[in-house]
């Protein structure tokens, strides 16, 4: 078993690579690999409630992230600067997520075996 | 001797990722490294597309992913799910998906991610591009 | 101990910038593809002044920045500045723990 981190840090629907990470992240889980996800920059944009993919032409996806602890995802972390700087409270966010300052985030990258990033 | 699996998320044509990682690749060998396996994910399954046809002063990054593979009997493998997004099918697929012409050839394998996820437990160094 | 890998242009991708924000002081970057484009800006030369940086020479040579570089590296240290070929590229990448490519 290796620990994973996949970094999202692109916002939703202008690309699909948060649709293929997230496929990644449950696929991996999936095979008894130790899962993290990390957000940032406009990619905490996945997290907020209301979205309608649809509208913008993509697959809703972001209904795959309420399933996360059935895949034992259990760590989900936020990167606070980009909350901040998007004007985003924690209190938006639509799943058990923590808002962590950057070296959290650090420490994390340092611990797992593999990131990828998407 | 170390081992790697190399991801490429960049397309055939467009980024120059796809010939940064083949050089890798390439270097890797030379330098005395195993390639366990070269996972093509996102756009990079667009390598596997046999009908790309760039003009003969151009670089052909299929032709030079086939060549390495077959010179270097490296295995190839394509997500399958995020090539039949894209419109690369093997002949098996587009049999299965009712379409009546295919452009992947055999030298790119269809897999799944979770040959990306084993590939990484054997390998002593994943590197993407 | 992390190799850094960033092949995207600053002014197109921040991926460089995220980089920084989560970077260790152990770590190190890489820079290629048009990613090596950074280093002709200051603000740039200055944000990677204290980080152990290498920069893939093919990709300098066939933007004909050979000269550019190296006066900038004049200004950078020594230590810290180090512009590598394919081969180094992988012995580095086997050095650090891992590689994250931005």
């Amino acid at each position: 078993m290796k620990s994973v981190a996949i970094v999202f840090r692109h916002a939703p629907f202008g690309a699909t690579s948060g649709r293929e990470g997230l496929d990644l992240a449950m696929l991996s889980a999936s095979f008894e690999q130790q899962v993290s996800l990390i957000f940032t920059d406009e990619a905490v944009l996945h997290l907020i409630g209301g979205q309608t993919p649809e509208q913008a032409g993509a697959k809703d996806y972001l209904s795959a992230l309420k399933a996360l602890p059935l895949y034992d995802i259990d760590t989900v972390l936020v990167c606070s600067d980009s909350m901040q700087l998007l004007g985003l409270k924690a209190s938006e966010l639509n799943i058990e997520a923590e808002v962590v300052s950057a070296d959290v985030i650090t420490k994390t990258l340092q611990a797992v075996d593999e990131v990828f990033v998407f | 001797m170390s081992k790697f699996i190399i991801q490429v998320n960049g397309s055939v044509y467009g980024t120059s990722a796809s010939f940064r990682a083949l050089s890798f690749c390439q270097h890797a060998l030379a330098n005395g490294h195993d390639i366990i396996t070269v996972f093509f994910y996102q756009d990079g399954v667009t390598n596997s597309n046999a009908l790309t046809c760039p003009a003969s002063d151009e670089i052909d990054m299929h032709a030079k992913w086939q060549a390495f593979a077959q010179q270097y009997n490296i295995t190839l493998t394509n997500c399958v799910s995020a090539a039949l997004r894209r419109g690369v099918l093997s002949q098996q697929e587009a049999v299965e998906n009712g379409k009546k012409h295919w452009n992947s050839d055999e030298t790119f394998t269809m897999g799944g991610l979770g040959e990306l996820v084993v590939g990484i437990e054997k390998a002593d160094r994943l590197i993407s591009f | 101990m992390i190799l850094h890998h960033i092949q995207t242009s600053v002014t197109t991708d921040n991926a460089l910038a995220t980089c920084l924000r989560f970077i260790h002081p152990s770590d190190s970057i890489i820079l290629a593809g048009d990613a090596v484009n950074c280093l002709l800006q200051m603000l740039w030369q200055q944000r990677l002044a204290s980080v152990n940086v290498f920069i893939l020479q093919d990709d300098v040579h066939a933007r004909g920045l050979q000269q550019h570089i190296e006066t900038i590296a004049t200004r950078m240290s020594p230590e810290l500045f180090h512009i590598i070929d394919y081969s180094s590229f992988v012995e580095q990448s086997l050095k650090h723990n891992k590689v994250i490519t931005w």
